[in-house]
């Protein structure tokens, strides 16, 4: 019966949480490897996980920082996604909006990365304020400074790109 | 034009959208396939003979793969003969068994049953885990589940064993029998 429903929970919570880590990292791939360490752990104490208030929040804390460890040695946790509103066989519109940078979706691809991943957390995946804190190993005040400065980037971003 | 909160959380729901979907089931079978190989490892080594570490804590022991690693040949490794078992430096994808030895196993007694699987026409390859090695899956499986046994537990503590890739028909069960019957051979066990 646990494994049941595990299944159930992974095919309803994967998808996104691969979707959104792909959002928050520009990296496809590290995306889906830590999103699928993340469910594997979780599988393997689904009795104490299944029983959490928010299984899903926990696979994300778990999976954001698989991605820290993997990305410790690099510079993609610190800097822009840029290939992330390009993916691979995106329409002309899309390709469009990263050369005039007029979209909102261009401006949050160029976000710094640490600013990307707490707006994706706290925005998509849909944590709170503490939990987005606890996954960054940070101060809730830090989360939300660091969302204040995203949002004020944005709309700077955004106001240069169309002064109407 | 400005972004509110309802616009970035609109935007980031269609850069989400853009993004190609997953193959759910694929994952979804290889999570169990490595939990079922992990637990039967488990289960299985609750029947192997274990030692008490210096504290007195009893420690079942160990092991975790993912079958995916490469066979190589172990340089200085005994010469294999015809149809007989190659040591290889990684452990063989394709395990069919794991002989555990108890862990004051003598060395003479490890290398007993080393040129008994290299004798070995049933033997495919055969990959010998160390104390070290051992206690490096050893951590892997627990420290995430119980940090204090894996604190307390030395590298010595653990069991030592030979991981084995039988060819193609062998009889497993009467090679798990004739491996039992050699000096500090603990158990059998199938992976």
């Amino acid at each position: 019966v646990a494994e049941v429903d595990f299944d159930a929970f992974f095919r309803a919570r994967f998808d996104g949480v691969v979707r959104a880590l792909t959002v928050a990292t520009g990296d496809r791939g590290a995306a889906e490897e830590a999103a699928q360490e993340a469910f594997a752990r979780a599988l393997r104490r689904w009795p104490r996980v299944s029983r959490m208030e928010r299984p899903g929040t926990w696979v994300y804390v778990v999976a954001v920082n698989v991605l820290r460890r993997s990305f410790r040695d690099d510079e993609r946790l610190r800097s822009p996604a840029a290939a992330l509103v390009a993916p691979e066989g995106a329409g002309p519109d899309h390709a469009g909006a990263v050369v005039t940078g007029v979209t909102l979706e261009a401006a949050v691809a160029q976000l710094p990365a640490r600013q990307r991943l707490v707006v994706v957390l706290r925005h998509l995946a849909g944590l709170s304020t503490a939990e987005v804190a606890d996954a960054l190993g940070c101060a809730p005040g830090t989360v939300k400074s660091t969302l204040h400065a995203a949002l004020a980037r944005l709309r700077v971003e955004l106001a240069e790109e169309d002064p109407t | 034009m400005s972004a509110t909160v309802d616009d970035l959380e609109r935007a980031l729901a269609r850069l989400a959208a853009e993004q190609a979907p997953v193959d759910a089931t694929a994952v979804l079978d290889e999570l169990h396939h490595r939990h079922g190989r992990r637990r039967a490892t488990r289960v299985a080594l609750g029947t192997v003979a274990v030692a008490a570490v210096t504290v007195g804590i009893v420690v079942l022991a160990v092991g975790d793969d993912d079958g995916s690693t490469v066979v190589r040949t172990v340089p200085g490794a005994s010469e294999a003969t015809a149809g007989a078992g190659t040591e290889v430096a990684e452990l063989p994808g394709d395990a069919d068994r794991e002989v555990f030895l108890r862990p004051d196993a003598p060395p003479a007694d490890i290398e007993a049953v080393r040129a008994a699987l290299l004798a070995d026409p049933r033997v495919e390859a055969f990959h010998h885990l160390d104390h070290e090695e051992a206690y490096a899956r050893f951590v892997d499986l627990f420290e995430d589940d119980n940090p204090q046994l894996v604190e307390f537990t030395t590298p010595e503590s653990l069991p030592t064993s030979f991981v084995v890739a039988l060819v193609g028909g062998a009889d497993a069960d009467a090679f798990a029998d004739d491996l039992r019957a050699l000096p500090s051979v603990h158990d059998v066990v199938a992976r």
